[in-house]
């Protein structure tokens, strides 16, 4: 497959990439059926300012720049770095030219609902293989609160995130919408499946599962590297 | 277990002008901008907005509320006690009340949202304008006034960062200068923040959202004001001790509040809990000349003054609890001592002269926090009347088979309910007030704080018991204002955690209606 896109060296799919903006990624009933999509609220895709989209959770390249590299603090074990190494955070608070990303249910009618939405994290693939993935919620005095690590075993199952929830790698979502902060461990190209689950009163159990594709851009001097390895960066567009 | 409440006739009174209370879910700090001819600043309008679908991500169905109408209340569990404080707000180990920037169930979520066209301001950059299509304004803090500043409370509006630090846009800690600005606000901008409070009481916080127009449009600066009313409620408690203030109600019957010295706030016997932890608690007399920068469940001086005209006595009418109840008088204070830990209530009355008051009911928990679980509630009132323990378990059953049950009696504690006496004359009674039906009651949100506590207070009506019964909506947003919610119907000028509510139904006939009462479990 040859990439439409390159960012910064990067080989992209042939999917849109989401560079800036408010990005929904929430649950809808299509049917009788849970499907999970992408609802571009406000933002720039493929350079062009969109407003109030909906498409497939799995069309879009959500972009994650190189200004968004920061050195980890202490307690960032979680997102697989330790302290002082680099992750790429995408902000759980708005910042202008800066993707913003919210997890949302609330397209659902709560009424039809006996059971609150949870998403909950699938499987998640790095660019080298072993990088970690992380999602949590910044604390009102700082600190954080993990809800998706993709490798820390205090995260894995029978632990628990602080949600009242047995499975840890879920995050709660009560028909509304939350934006949260979107951790990665190394630049590259992630793929990383989202599930969402809850029980309709009349359809019962349902689910819904895509892959969210995101595109974290290194640092000029590495861009060169990178783009000789390109081609293994591609993915397979889904 | 279901209570049915028919509604009585009575003469219309007013309709409350008062603000809608919002204490819990999704709400913005909107600010719109649209080109007005003439005057620049005409063209700006500030609200509080909710969405009818629950979505602010999208332009429809949303509300908007003038700022006058309604009032933001910090829920109980808002109030946290850091041990090490931020460095520039609040102190390490004293109470903050921080309306997160994070959706917390059963709190108000409170963005800041900004609608108007694209290219309609200049940017900013330092203190230079110039024309842009990407242009933007700003927001900076004016004043904070009210009984929580008065009190020397602060507040703050700031934003946690992915990696933990606190970046305020807003502080009044350091006193209100240019660096109190929220800058860029841009087109179709739907921001949350933790907006933080360090004592309890009335806030109205008055921003200037400011900018200016591209030369196409005139070019000229423009700004307004907006003025948010904030409402940090008190405990709901006194531990140890507590002051008696006496004075002269309606009519000039002699009356009583109880005085929280510290908080410098009046409250009405029946909205607050006096915590004896050592088995022990005393209450003096407050000084006449006590300063008093809130009421709480009392009305207003008009109706009630303090201090009153003096020697007014206070005399114990009865006592009920598990145990033995003694008051002696050492320097001045009345030491009430408790035989047993648990939940008491001792009727009081004032007298003056020749008048008397209404009778009142002071609430003792004895060694009990103020929430208390249903557990402890029950396993005071068997002792109490020497039931066998575990006879009012059930908070579904109805022990005294008075139509309500264990649980609900519960939730209602604070109109004087006992689950093993028949008591539901207790219940309030509605009322028909200019085209709506009303129904005030008293919810303690330490017992069913809308989110996580097990026992859920559930209403619903009906008109003439054969059409469906329809839920209340739990805040004002989950309907459109002519649906059944619940509000604040406060007494004074400030509120506490045991909250006077009321239900409305904007659509009943002055003919007859029906309200129901059930009390849910939790998930």
């Amino acid at each position: 497959m040859i990439p439409l896109l390159t960012v910064a060296g990067l080989g992209v799919t042939n999917a849109a990439v989401f560079s800036s903006g408010e990005l929904d990624f929430g649950v809808i009933l299509e049917g009788n059926e849970l499907e999970l999509e992408a609802h571009v609220v406000n933002g720039v895709v493929d350079g062009v300012t969109t407003i109030d989209e909906e498409v497939p959770a799995n069309s879009l390249d959500v972009l994650v720049t190189a200004d968004r590299e920061f050195a980890a603090p202490a307690g960032f074990g979680a997102a697989g770095v330790a302290t002082g190494e680099s992750i790429w955070i995408l902000p759980q608070s708005e910042a202008v030219g800066v993707p913003f990303v919210a997890l949302a249910s609330e397209e659902l009618t709560s009424g039809d609902w006996s059971t609150v939405i949870t998403f909950s994290l699938g499987s998640v693939t790095s660019p080298s293989g072993t990088g970690t993935f992380s999602m949590w919620e910044a604390g009102s005095l700082g600190g954080q609160d993990f809800h998706f690590s993709s490798t820390d075993g205090a995260l894995t199952i029978g632990a628990t995130d602080g949600d009242a929830n047995t499975n840890p790698n879920d995050y709660i979502s009560n028909f509304g919408h939350n934006h949260v902060n979107w951790g990665f461990s190394e630049p590259g190209v992630w793929e990383v499946e989202l599930i969402a689950t809850g029980t309709h009163n009349t359809l019962g159990a349902l689910e819904a599962r895509d892959t969210l594709n995101f595109v974290v851009v290194p640092e000029p001097s590495s861009v060169a590297l990178l783009s000789l390895a390109g081609l293994g960066l591609l993915r397979r567009r889904r | 277990m279901r209570l049915l409440l028919p509604f009585l006739f009575l003469p219309c009174l007013t309709i409350s002008g008062q603000a809608v209370d919002l204490v819990l879910g999704h709400f913005e700090y909107q600010i719109d901008y649209a080109l007005a001819e003439g005057d620049a600043d005409e063209g700006w309008k500030t609200w509080v907005s909710y969405d009818l679908d629950g979505s602010f991500a999208d332009n429809e169905g949303v509300e908007r509320l003038p700022l006058d109408s309604v009032r933001l209340l910090a829920a109980p569990s808002t109030r946290i006690v850091p041990s090490t404080a931020p460095e520039n707000f609040g102190t390490s180990n004293e109470p903050l009340w921080i309306l997160s920037q994070n959706n917390v169930p059963g709190e108000l979520f409170l963005g800041w949202r900004a609608i108007y066209s694209q290219g309609l301001f200049q940017a900013k950059v330092g203190s230079v304008y110039s024309p842009s299509q990407l242009g933007s304004i700003e927001s900076s803090l004016v004043e904070v006034t009210g009984t929580g500043p008065e009190r020397g409370g602060d507040f703050a509006m700031w934003t946690t960062a992915g990696l933990g630090r606190l970046i305020f846009h807003f502080n009044t800690s350091d006193g209100i200068s240019s660096d109190d600005l929220l800058t860029p606000v841009p087109a179709g901008s739907h921001s949350h923040y933790n907006w933080g409070f360090t004592q309890p009481g009335t806030y109205s916080v008055r921003f200037r959202n400011e900018g200016r127009l591209n030369p196409q449009f005139g070019g000229s600066q423009t700004q307004s004001e907006a003025l948010l009313n904030f409402v940090v409620p008190h405990d709901g408690f006194l531990t140890g001790e507590g002051q008696w203030r006496l004075g002269d109600g309606a009519n000039e019957v002699p009356s009583v509040g109880i005085y929280d010295s510290e908080r410098q706030v009046d409250y009405a016997a029946d909205q607050v809990a006096l915590i004896a932890r050592e088995r022990q608690f005393e209450m003096s007399l407050a000084d006449a000349t006590a300063a008093s920068l809130g009421r709480v469940g009392l009305a207003s001086v008009d109706e009630i003054h303090f201090p009153g005209n003096e020697p007014i006595t206070v005399s114990l009418l009865e006592q009920f609890g598990p145990g033995d109840v003694s008051m002696s008088l050492s320097e001045n204070r009345h030491v009430f001592s408790f035989a047993a830990d648990g939940i008491y209530r001792l009727r009081f009355q004032a007298n003056q002269g020749g008048l008397v008051g209404t009778p009142f009911t002071l609430t003792f928990l004895v060694n009990l926090p103020i929430d208390y679980s249903y557990e402890d509630w029950a396993g005071s009132f068997e002792r109490t009347h020497e039931l066998e323990a575990g006879l009012l378990t059930d908070s579904l059953s109805d022990f005294d088979q008075d139509g309500l049950s264990n649980g609900l009696e519960f939730l209602l504690f604070w109109h004087g309910f006992d689950p093993v006496t028949v008591d539901a004359h207790l219940m309030p009674r509605p009322r028909f007030v200019n085209g709506r039906a009303e129904f005030e009651f008293l919810r303690d949100l330490h017992k069913d704080d809308f989110s996580s506590t097990p026992l859920e207070l559930a209403v619903s009506f009906s008109p003439d018991l054969a059409t469906p019964w329809k839920p209340w909506r739990r805040l004002f947003s989950e309907g459109a204002p002519d649906e059944f919610y619940e509000d604040g119907n406060e007494r004074g000028n400030e509120t506490s955690c045991v909250m006077r509510r009321r239900l409305v139904v904007p659509e009943a006939t002055e003919n007859f209606g029906f309200f129901r009462f059930e009390q849910r479990l939790r998930n």
